[in-house]
């Protein structure tokens, strides 16, 4: 079980244009796939003029994906009561508590439910450990997770789970 | 400069259906970082969901200072191909909505020579230039900058 990305392809750069009439088009390059965040973004920009330089389209937005697959060794099955229609739903709060963010994790697994509840309790540690992994994040304090608005998710308020078309 | 940072695992269950979920990053998030984060993320969803992770995409969006509007006669249904190639592979782009070249024109063998003869502009040359020197083939190989080939065509609606 690891993602992880294929070094021997290069980077995906896609641009989307748009004309007086509201279409889009979409296209795409491919970067050296060695470069920093910010050199890329010197070669977006470079793109940028050259593509105002060929159509009269209005480049929209820029995007470059990186793409992570699972190893060829990845061998795990879902099991036959996995459902991707139900959800772990979880909410986290910045540190005002008045923005938050709300992550739904699909067929949330059977044993981190409690009997005749939907809500999971925030001490689980399946939901501890995802909690850290998004406040906190691989670096640390201060570089997790965000709201929409870009404010710093600190800590989680709730897990229910949806039982959306759930399977018996 | 980067405008937004989104990070985005694929589920599948037992039925081959799939699910994402999406996680704001920090913008100045690096490439390095970003593959952190998903073995970071990766371990954690695997312990609450049963589903597969089958894929994790990271997009960075950029701020773009181009033109704010579309020229009155733009339209994107209709292309530029450029086709480049080198010793081992060929493709070729296609800018949508061209300047320098009529709209009204219809016909690939018409379309064909006046991309040729706009591939002769002083603009058009070095912005080709820009994108044969920045960028690589699909499979990460070197364009060959020189040579271009063109055709005109207006896509079927």
């Amino acid at each position: 079980m690891t993602l992880a990305r294929d070094l021997s392809l290069p980077l995906q750069a896609s641009f989307t244009l748009s004309d007086n009439n509201g279409k889009s088009s979409f296209m795409s390059f491919w970067l050296p796939n060695a470069l920093t965040v910010t050199e890329a973004g010197t070669y977006i920009a470079s793109l940028e003029a050259a593509l105002i330089a060929l159509s009269d389209a209005r480049v929209e937005r820029a995007t470059i994906a990186l793409s992570f697959t699972q190893s060829a060794d990845y061998t795990y099955v879902a099991p036959a009561t996995s459902e991707v229609e139900r959800k772990l739903s979880v909410r986290f709060l910045d540190a005002s508590g008045f923005y938050g963010f709300k992550s739904e994790v699909p067929s949330p697994r059977f044993t981190i439910e409690v009997d005749g509840s939907n809500n999971v309790p925030l001490a689980n540690p399946a939901l501890s450990l995802f909690a850290d992994a998004m406040v906190n994040g691989p670096i640390g304090p201060g570089n997790g997770a965000q709201t929409y608005g870009g404010r710093d998710l600190t800590r989680i308020e709730s897990a229910t789970v949806i039982h959306r078309n759930r399977k018996p | 400069m980067i405008a937004r940072l989104t990070l985005h695992f694929t589920f599948e269950d037992n039925n081959r259906k799939r699910a994402e979920i999406r996680i704001n990053l920090r913008e100045d998030t690096s490439f390095l970082q970003v593959s952190q984060w998903v073995v970071s993320l990766e371990t954690a969803l695997s312990q609450l969901s049963d589903c597969a992770v089958i894929r994790a995409e990271a997009r960075y969006s950029f701020v773009l200072s181009g033109q704010p509007i579309a020229g009155p006669n733009s339209d994107c249904t209709l292309f530029l191909y450029v086709f480049l190639g080198n010793d081992v592979e060929q493709a070729s782009i296609a800018v949508s909505s061209p300047r320098s070249l009529p709209v009204d024109v219809v016909g690939p063998y018409r379309g064909f020579r006046l991309a040729m003869g706009a591939f002769q502009l002083p603009g058009v040359q070095q912005a080709l230039g820009v994108i044969t020197t920045d960028t690589l083939t699909p499979i990460g190989n070197a364009w060959i900058a020189a040579n271009y080939l063109g055709s005109y065509n207006r896509e079927i609606p």
